[in-house]
């Protein structure tokens, strides 16, 4: 699957912005060619917008979400109202995407995590296939979701069943034991699956990586350690080319139970509007599922095997989040610093991605963390949240992956849903897409568990 | 920027004892953890044998310190290892200007989280089918340690937040090479300049009935009884399988800059790193140990070490049929100029402390800054009929003393992961 991006400026059809500013080119792509600067070559995404990272432009720009109503074999319930599923037939793409015999050791989220791979690397070009297998580093982030779930241990579960004892006790263990020891009822590869590197592990066969790698588990925070730890091997000379792969699923029931016993999840919205970042009305997310791959390479290489790169990724903060979780004080430590790093300031920024995961906890103090961050820098605001739901680990992937387009076509979509924003100065795009020449994208982060971070990318060099 | 690193503080808490210098003198004087074992509530389990740790010592020495406490063992394992490492290196919460300004930051790796099949059972519901309504309803069953209150990076936001550490902090999670790519990249962390000191290491426990079954079912642990607690017999010709054990280890590294701003005391410097993939099977490696070897000239590569300069090898050694051989011959190949495999020291921790998973890599490497402290190898034990495909030096039986200028360790995981680090004596 390639990446076809238009190429022509701005379609008069979009909202003009009302505060056009001098259009900045940070870093090198303004000063000339950087052979160290790490670009994107190749994207890859099965997502609950379909395969590749067009689906997702079109979702997001048409403020189409891609949620539906919950829907599992094994989990029954009318509390989760919404999920961002991959749809059925993209999964069965996925799943034929593996070979068959690896196929007993995965996942459906590592199976969707193979195509992705599978497709960024065709997107990055024959001659990439020339890079030694040695030379291929690859770091993925992937969720805390396991196959320990009911669905694995729905046999043993309902064997031990069979003792009504209306408490958990030492029968009910020996039952278990005794069920859980009979590989009949038992599938051995359940571990293999639970493992968190069980991705790294099926794409690194797969798809002949043998060189540099680490696997990250830490939410949305995963694919912000893969990214930084790919680019820090590349910039060092450790590999040639890395693959940097998110992916997951929140479609587990105990996390699931502990996501709505947090009182994080929708209990689906008016209208329809399931999720609505931002919004006074918000109360609450949607979890989703999906796998995002993306092909980076020193932008030396990309040119002399003729690469046409996408996007420059300039680095990523992860931090804990110490003062409170969530706090904005925590929150906004790693995108401020990421922006010194990289000598640009927030009035430079082409367009802020915010995390907006719908939750009214979240939001708010999201919400002051852009006002602190933005002041009355004009800066838009976007949120790819109320189209794709809250991803995980592919989250911060998918937003690099859209940056191109946002790149190319100089439009910043509306947020979906989002009807009475904060009043508090930033700068929401509702309604329409808004026009406006993008150079650079910061995209920020949160997690469940007390990390915060953000990503920084820029156009590329393109000469 | 390219700077040195130095390791500056260690912890460790797993069967062999509670704290960093009780574990090196256990291995020193081949003790092993290793005894007796049986999931909680069951008597039958075909996995016999473990190195837990002792709980009620745990709970005794560490008891204060958890309020309010972290929920899975492993946490609470790791946390104490992280707490002994910074005390042992002088670092003190908020007293220093770097922690303030997040140039202090945290790598771990980590297991999965423990998940009893227990607290599955009210998800079904009464038509026998897991039902998320009846899970709900049946919430007050679950207790705090259930997976509804654990994940995966638990361990790492809990050290940053318990030591209000503000840099990075990241989660690693590979295997059995866990630890050793959470030290690895936070050695390149220093090196590159991107933080000033990490708290880094591994903590894991797969003792509990699920994971252990699971592992059993791969045919992972041994099951046999004829050794007793002398069942870890890494390298030897009637090895059959590994033994899990469970705890942490934690090791600050630091730049040579700001050990020496501190005064603090360095035990020795982490050269270098490699890291590797097979690419060939889920659940074996490669039968020529092309990936072992690989990650194992990286890192000496990467730390400007000639294979002729290490002098001992602190191997993966499981006790598996398949790891033992192939780690020898990717040994051999690696060190094959002049026949220098000869001349090594290998030695296997695991069959004094078992296989702590995802950590296993963090008690190893603190085993192996001290062998090139102290000038000790410690035994291989066990190794009574050596494996003919298994033919260097291994250190049976007891200590060695003897000089060590550059040591290597190795890890290496299911999926084909392979992780190496290399230690060499610090002379300022």
């Amino acid at each position: 699957m390639t990446t076809d991006l238009p190429s022509t400026n701005p379609s008069d059809e979009l909202h003009d912005d009302p505060n056009p500013r001098t259009p900045h080119t940070p870093g090198t792509s303004g000063t000339g060619f950087d052979p160290d600067a790490i670009v994107v070559t190749g994207i890859g995404a099965v997502l609950p917008t379909g395969r590749g990272p067009e689906a997702l432009w079109s979702a997001w720009r048409q403020a189409q979400p891609a949620l539906s109503p919950y829907r599992d074999p094994y989990v029954r319930t009318r509390k989760i109202s919404h999920f961002g599923h991959v749809p059925d037939a993209l999964q069965e793409e996925s799943r034929d995407s593996v070979p068959h015999k690896l196929r007993k050791f995965g996942t459906p989220f590592t199976f969707n995590a193979v195509l992705a791979a599978q497709d960024a690397m065709a997107a990055a070009g024959e001659s990439w296939q020339q890079v030694p297998e040695e030379r291929r580093g690859l770091y993925v982030a992937q969720d805390d979701s396991t196959d320990l779930s009911a669905a694995a241990f729905h046999k043993a579960l309902d064997n031990a069943r069979t003792d009504h004892s209306p408490e958990a006790g030492v029968n009910l263990t020996r039952l278990v034991a005794e069920a859980f020891g009979n590989a009949a009822t038992f599938n051995p590869f359940t571990v293999i699956r639970a493992l968190n590197n069980n991705t790294l592990a099926l794409i690194s066969i797969a798809q002949r990586f043998r060189g540099d790698c680490a696997a990250f588990v830490q939410d949305a925070g995963a694919a912000l350690g893969a990214l930084q730890r790919a680019a820090f091997t590349l910039r060092e000379g450790t590999c040639d080319t890395a693959l940097v792969v998110g992916a997951g699923s929140y479609n587990e029931p105990l996390k699931l139970a502990a996501q709505y016993r947090a009182g994080h999840l929708t209990p689906g919205g008016p209208d329809g509007a399931a999720l609505r970042s931002f919004d006074a009305e918000r109360d609450g997310t949607v979890l989703a599922e999906g796998a995002v791959a993306l092909v980076l390479e020193r932008a030396g290489d990309a040119a002399a095997r003729g690469a046409r790169p996408l996007v420059t990724f300039l680095g990523a903060a992860l931090r804990p989040a110490v003062d409170s979780g969530v706090g904005p004080s925590a929150l906004a430590e790693g995108p401020r610093g990421l922006l010194a790093e990289h000598g640009l300031t927030p009035d430079t920024l082409g367009a802020v991605l915010a995390d907006g995961k719908g939750t009214v906890r979240h939001d708010a103090a999201e919400a002051e963390l852009l006002r602190a961050l933005l002041k009355d820098s004009g800066v838009l605001v976007g949120s790819l949240r109320p189209v794709t739901g809250t991803l995980g680990a592919a989250g911060p992937l998918a937003e690099l992956a859209l940056a191109p387009h946002l790149f190319a076509t100089g439009e910043l979509p509306p947020i979906a849903h989002l009807r009475t924003p904060p009043d508090d100065g930033t700068d929401f795009v509702m309604g329409a897409p808004r026009k406006r020449r993008i150079d650079s994208v910061l995209s920020l982060h949160s997690t469940f568990n007390g990390f915060a971070g953000a990503l920084l990318a820029q156009r590329p060099h393109t000469d | 920027m390219s700077r040195r690193v130095v390791v500056t503080g260690l912890g460790a808490v797993c069967g062999l004892g509670l704290d960093w210098q009780t574990v090196w003198e256990g291995l020193c004087e081949g003790r092993s953890a290793i005894r007796g074992w049986q999931p909680p509530g069951v008597d039958d389990f075909p996995v016999r044998y473990a190195a837990p740790v002792d709980d009620a010592a745990f709970a005794a020495r560490y008891g204060a310190d958890e309020d309010p406490g972290p929920v899975e063992r492993r946490v609470r394992f790791g946390l104490a290892a992280a707490g002994q490492a910074l005390a042992d290196a002088g670092l003190a919460a908020g007293g220093d200007g770097a922690w303030t300004a997040g140039r202090i930051g945290t790598a771990v790796g980590s297991g999965v989280p423990e998940r009893d099949p227990l607290e599955l059972l009210p998800a079904l519901g009464e038509d026998g089918q897991p039902s998320w309504q009846a899970l709900y309803a049946r919430r007050d069953r679950l207790d705090r340690a259930s997976g509804l209150f654990c994940t995966n990076d638990a361990l790492a936001a809990g050290i940053a937040a318990r030591h209000r550490l503000r840099g990075p902090a990241l989660n690693f999670s590979t295997a059995c090479a866990g630890a050793t790519h959470a030290i690895g990249h936070g050695f390149r962390m220093i090196r590159r300049g991107e933080v000033d000191a990490m708290v880094v290491g591994g903590a894991d426990s797969v003792l509990n009935l699920p994971t252990m079954t699971g592992l059993h079912l791969l045919g992972a642990p041994s099951t046999s009884e004829l050794f007793g607690d002398r069942l870890c017999r890494a390298f030897d010709r009637d090895r059959s399988g590994l033994v899990a054990a469970e705890g942490a280890a934690m090791l600050v590294l630091e730049s040579e800059e700001s050990a020496r701003r501190r005064g603090a005391i360095v035990y020795a410097e982490v050269a270098g790193f490699g890291s590797s993939l097979d690419a060939y099977q889920v659940t074996a490696p490669h039968p020529d140990g092309v990936g072992a070897a690989l990650a194992m000239r990286r890192a000496l590569a990467d730390g400007g070490v000639a294979p002729e300069a290490v002098d001992s090898v602190n191997a993966h050694g499981t006790s598996t049929p398949l790891n033992d051989p192939i780690e020898t011959r990717a040994i051999k190949d690696v060190f094959a100029g002049g026949e220098h495999y000869r001349k090594l020291a290998v030695t296997a921790n695991k069959t004094m402390l078992g296989h702590l998973i995802a950590a296993a890599g963090a008690p190893e490497l603190i085993a192996t800054v001290l062998s090139v402290r102290d000038g000790i190898v410690p035994p291989t034990l066990n190794l009574e009929n050596p494996d003919p495909a298994c033919d260097l030096d291994y250190v049976p039986d007891k200590a060695r003393h003897q000089e060590v200028s550059v040591a290597v360790s190795n890890s290496f995981g299911f999926g084909g992961l392979n992780a190496s680090l290399v230690v060499r004596g610090y002379d300022d």
